[in-house]
């Protein structure tokens, strides 16, 4: 059975202010503030294929503490029928 | 701004981000200082099934964003869906079916998230338009193409970028993909493709945010 990836993820950007309402010591109910929801859906280019973020000093991924790797084998080497939808991990491992 | 929920796909090494962050970071720096972006993407996953109305990822999708608007609501903020981005249509260009069938189902799959997210009609939704023809070139050299040259696989390309582009209208938008850079797969946008995808999509919907 094919696995499928998906990942729901949410990232927040909030002023201070905004996260404690009625936080300051005005005398007037202060509205809600607004906020504005943007939905990204689709398929991995909307997930995200693999990241690297170096630090300029080491050159190693931040995210893994390893050297930096150049990019990944080819992903769709696996046998079977064509089609996208046979990723799995060990596709791309 | 902070990220407070790093992805991490199953069986990756280290997080991985889509055009949201590039979108998030222009958008910010334009002075919409409260957003929250919500994402539900599936590895693989196809408009023809997956996303169909009654589709498990569609039902995913919309699970999820009324939990984020509730949970919003719930901390006195005043949620408002600024945008919808659909990044999706590789699946469907590798099949004969899907790809024919790509741009009725992608018109109703507009008017899907519409009803059942609320979206004002006015809403942005913005398309990255797809492309996997350096993938089908790839195949090609490796002889694993259904086709002579892979014919057929390129009219299924064409046919589902054909669709994405048809459906733009005065608040549909199109964001090409084509050009960005990619990794040796010949499929998935690198770190700064997905950033520029942001970026295009920030500029094709700024007037409506």
């Amino acid at each position: 059975m094919t696995m499928r990836w998906f990942v729901v993820g949410a990232l927040l950007a909030l002023s201070s202010a905004a996260m404690v309402p009625g936080a300051s010591a005005s005398t007037k109910p202060r509205l809600s503030p607004n906020l504005i929801v943007l939905v990204v859906a689709g398929q991995s280019n909307a997930l995200g294929y693999q990241s690297f973020v170096i630090d300029p000093k080491t050159h190693k991924d931040v995210f893994t503490d390893k050297g930096f790797a150049r990019g990944p084998p080819r992903a769709l080497h696996v046998p079977g029928p064509r089609g996208l939808g046979r990723w799995t991990p060990a596709s791309v491992a | 701004m902070w990220l407070d929920t790093p992805q991490k796909r199953t069986g990756a090494s280290s997080p991985v981000f889509g055009p949201e962050i590039g979108l998030a970071r222009y958008l910010y720096n334009a002075g919409h200082k409260n957003l929250l972006v919500v994402k539900v993407a599936i590895s693989g996953s196809s408009l023809a099934v997956d996303w169909a109305p009654h589709g498990e990822d569609l039902s995913l999708l919309v699970s999820r964003v009324q939990a984020a608007m509730a949970w919003a609501t719930n901390l006195n903020l005043r949620p408002t869906i600024g945008g919808f981005y659909w990044v999706q249509g590789e699946r469907d260009a590798t099949d004969r079916a899907y790809a024919a069938d790509y741009r009725t189902n992608l018109v109703h799959f507009i008017a899907n998230v519409r009803h059942d997210l609320l979206l004002k009609s006015w809403t942005p939704f913005a398309i990255a338009q797809t492309d996997i023809a350096a993938y089908i070139n790839y195949e090609q050299a490796q002889h694993l193409c259904t086709s002579k040259n892979c014919r057929s696989e390129r009219l299924w390309n064409s046919e589902v970028m054909k669709a994405q582009s048809s459906v733009t209208g005065k608040h549909v938008f199109l964001a090409r993909t084509a050009k960005l850079p990619r990794f040796k797969d010949a499929l998935h946008l690198t770190d700064a493709a997905e950033l520029s995808l942001g970026t295009t999509f920030r500029r094709a919907t700024r007037s409506q945010i």
